[in-house]
């Protein structure tokens, strides 16, 4: 923490030494803010629906349905292979096209389909949560369930009262490593015309040969570069946070 | 025949003094047990002596050897003194021979034909001739600490120090051990064990040591610690344990 | 202290120094497990055909393949298109893996050397103010190399590959305008540095994990049969975490084959751009070009990671790697090594 702010005085006061124009740099600062918010919002979306299905498919690949696993398996080999980039691009692509076909509302089609690139991200991270979740399932000793079952406690309830709390607890770590992957995978988005963060920056660096200002589009990226960190580095945090609280002495689990 | 002394050892960790000036000999060729509560500094006594940790203060000679000499590699104290961990500590990479082996390929560059004789050798006097080729998960908890006491005594060490050896093991594997450690007793090994097992320290010690709160309480014949301890401390731990 | 020439002890009669307390116990038996053989295994009894491995890859490929043909026969895509143009694609993707690969390999050397100093942390202690302790000073090159290596890796997990790619491009635009090497234009050999600079970052952390998860138990035994600290890292350390990693890097190199579809904002022609701006833009078929896509990305992906997690079971060493899922009740039903019910 102490690092970053010492890191950013330096910088600025690289700027007040004209090492980098700091006023082209401070007036890209309000766009870039924008593409900030948006890409919270795409992340705030992303998270918490890939979070849902991510574990609805890690149970099911964990339970004793032998098509329930197959099918789990279909879904995470599928979206865990496919890059991210192409997934969004062919999902709104296809998607754009049936839905003209289909003689939909313009309007309509162009929000449909820009919503249909975040639910790709959705589904790839939801991939990948899923085996977190499994393994955190399968890492917890068959011995605690079957204590559970000693105690006559039914199958359902074990699973949420001692199997899921276990499991979460140690996939803690994992999860907010995906957390953030996930959200660097949302500057992607710009593929499809979203003005989010990179897609907010591609936009300024188009126009920045109008300022005259030759390293404009270097400034640019690297402003989108610590907004980027700054994400992660809130999300992460976050995680760590949580790990915390759910800490039980003596059983931590290493971080990455 | 070599022998160990130790004079004024102290050890902290942080704000915990583990060793409080520890004087402690082992005579040639002798079995010292050291027996006494959990925590109060045994394993970081053995570690002290064989330099796996450095003491703070105090020095330990191994024949008028000081070893506690800056000047002196550790790596050759250890060569000289033969460690068995409770947790066996073998290379999990590398199959019971190779265990044997490895130190004394790449410490005492032994040529392959030789350190392959010695391995097999010293594995089939702990009597594991036949699981040369296992590794380590391969093999039970007994088997594993024999060849931990095969893998030190290729070693040809002047003495061997033994840190809780069967406190991971079940009963049965607890016996093959101590029948391991007896043998070497009884040819003339001066070996200091730190153990729970009093039966052992009963028949093979030749001395007692009872330890406690980072100082030797009390030492002496196994029949005056196990029968007629001198200290408080002693009498009301032996009275727990041998009940 | 009489040895014999082969190092063993030879039994010594007690007398001289001995202590005169000895007692004699009687010649020690043999532990029993000298005695008995190996322990009972169960009968080798095959296990039908329908549990093998090789039937679920065969049902998984047929799988996949009727689905294929039944999605084309249902009108979704046109079947004869993807087999006509598949072999156009063969070209990106062998530059795509190029990408991959050679970044990949390139990364691996650095990343080794992050990830090791990762991996031991500077000290922060009373021995740095003993005298006496070698390496006392040691810190006056630690904590600027940890420093580096920390700050390195944290840029490059805490930004998206995109933004660097985009920075290191711009950035060595200014120098480089335009230059053809190798066959590669400019826009390759920014995108191999950015890839690079990419997998370096996410290698370290694998590498310092697989160090760092090596127990210290390990380090102990091999400092106490007397190994130095050089030769400890280089025969218990270095082998066992190769083994522990085995599967992690295999995991980067597929995430890296996937990172290195977004070269083609660089409009560089691997894979993806092929797919994209030849297949589903100017061919005019979007869903054969993610068919295609999509082909090339399972059949590399899913092939590779199954190799390895089938290697890593077979060839590892007991107890080391990451653990063996415990095998199901029913499966181990089904291969006969449970019965159902109990046998008269």
């Amino acid at each position: 923490m102490v690092a970053v702010v010492f890191g950013l005085l330096f910088i600025i006061e690289l700027g007040n030494l004209g090492v980098y124009r700091l006023s082209y740099a401070l007036s890209i600062l309000k766009p870039e803010e924008q593409g900030f918010w948006t890409t919270l919002e795409v992340v705030a979306v992303i998270l918490p629906t890939g979070f849902g299905l991510g574990f609805l498919i890690g149970w099911a690949r964990t339970t004793r349905f032998v098509i329930l696993r197959g099918l789990g398996s279909v879904y995470v080999d599928f979206f865990r292979s496919m890059p991210p980039i192409a997934l969004i691009f062919f999902f709104y692509l296809i998607g754009g096209i049936e839905l003209t076909r289909a003689h939909t509302n313009p309007y309509l089609v162009t929000t449909v389909t820009l919503w249909l690139g975040v639910a790709a991200l959705a589904l790839h991270t939801a991939a990948y949560q899923a085996e977190i979740v499994r393994a955190g399932i399968l890492s917890v000793p068959s011995g605690q369930t079957e204590a559970a079952d000693a105690v006559g406690i039914s199958r359902l309830r074990t699973m949420f009262v001692v199997t899921l709390p276990q499991a979460f607890r140690l996939s803690l770590p994992a999860l907010g490593n995906e957390f953030s992957s996930s959200i660097k995978d949302t500057s992607l988005l710009y593929a499809i015309g979203w003005t989010e963060l990179s897609g907010v920056s591609y936009g300024l660096a188009s126009t920045s040969f109008n300022t005259g200002y030759l390293y404009a589009s270097l400034i640019i990226w690297l402003e989108a570069a610590f907004f980027y960190f700054i994400v992660t580095y809130i999300v992460t945090r976050t995680v760590r946070a949580v790990e915390d609280v759910y800490k039980v002495p003596g059983l931590e689990v290493a971080r990455q | 025949m070599s022998s160990i002394h130790a004079r004024g050892v102290r050890k902290s960790f942080g704000d915990l003094e583990v060793l409080r000036g520890v004087d402690l000999d082992v005579n040639p060729g002798e079995v010292l047990c050291i027996v006494g509560p959990s925590g109060s500094g045994k394993s970081t006594l053995l570690r002290c002596i064989n330099l796996l940790i450095t003491p703070d203060e105090g020095e330990i000679y191994l024949d008028n050897i000081a070893l506690t000499d800056p000047h002196i590699r550790p790596e050759w104290v250890r060569q000289q003194i033969g460690m068995v961990f409770q947790q066996f500590n073998l290379f999990t990479h590398l199959s019971a021979k190779k265990n044997v082996m490895l130190a004394l390929r790449h410490v005492k560059h032994l040529d392959r034909k030789k350190a392959e004789a010695t391995a097999k050798a010293q594995l089939g006097r702990v009597g594991l001739a036949d699981k040369l080729n296992a590794y380590p998960a391969q093999l039970s908890g007994g088997q594993q600490q024999r060849v931990a006491i095969a893998r030190a005594l290729a070693m040809d060490p002047k003495v061997i120090l033994f840190d809780e050896p069967t406190s991971a093991l079940d009963p049965e594997s607890i016996q093959d051990v101590l029948a391991v450690m007896g043998r070497l007793g009884q040819e003339g090994m001066t070996m200091a064990v730190v153990t729970h097992e009093m039966g052992f320290a009963k028949e093979v010690a030749d001395r007692v040591i009872f330890f406690d709160g980072g100082r030797v309480i009390e030492e002496g014949s196994p029949d005056e610690i196990f029968e007629r301890a001198g200290h408080e401390r002693t009498q009301s731990f032996m009275k727990k344990i041998l009940r | 202290m009489d040895r014999q020439e082969d190092g063993i002890r030879s039994a010594r009669p007690p007398a001289g120094d001995a202590p005169p307390t000895r007692r004699s116990t009687g010649p020690v038996p043999l532990p029993s497990a000298v005695r008995s053989g190996r322990p009972p295994t169960s009968a080798g009894v095959r296990p039908p055909w329908w549990t093998t491995s090789g039937f679920y890859i065969g049902l998984g490929v047929a799988g996949a393949l009727a689905v294929f043909v039944a999605l084309g026969r249902l009108g979704y895509y046109d079947i004869w298109f993807i087999v006509d143009n598949l072999s156009s694609g063969f070209g990106p993707l062998i530059l795509s893996l190029e990408f991959t690969t050679y970044s990949f390999v390139i990364g691996i050397s650095f990343a080794f050397g992050l990830g090791l100093v990762r991996a031991h942390p500077p000290k922060v202690g009373k021995h740095l103010a003993r005298k006496g302790t070698r390496g006392r000073f040691s810190f006056l090159w630690r904590w600027p190399l940890y420093g580096f290596a920390t700050g390195f890796v944290a840029t490059v997990r805490g930004t998206p590959f995109l933004v660097q790619m985009n920075i290191v491009a711009i950035s060595l635009a200014y120098v480089y305008p335009q230059f053809t090497f190798l066959g590669w234009n400019q826009f390759c050999w920014f995108g191999l540095l950015a890839l690079t600079i990419n997998t370096t970052g996410y290698q370290a952390e694998v590498f310092r994990g697989g160090i760092q998860s090596v127990e210290a138990g390990q380090i102990e035994g091999a400092k106490a049969v007397g190994l130095t600290r050089t030769q400890t890292f280089f025969r218990i350390t270095l082998p066992q975490t190769f083994r522990l990693i085995t599967l992690p890097l295999t995991n980067e190199w597929i995430s890296n084959f996937k990172t290195a579809t977004i070269l083609s904002a660089l409009t560089v022609e691997e894979v993806y751009y092929w797919s994209k701006e030849t297949i589903a833009i100017n061919d005019v078929h979007p869903i054969e070009g993610f068919v295609m896509l999509a082909i090339f990305y399972l059949l590399i992906n899913v092939t590779l990671s199954r190799v390895v997690t089938y290697i890593e079971k077979v060839r590892r060493i007991p107890g080391l790697g990451t653990p063996i899922p415990e095998v199901s009740y029913t499966k181990r039903v089904l291969r006969g090594e449970l019965p159902a019910r109990a046998r008269g």
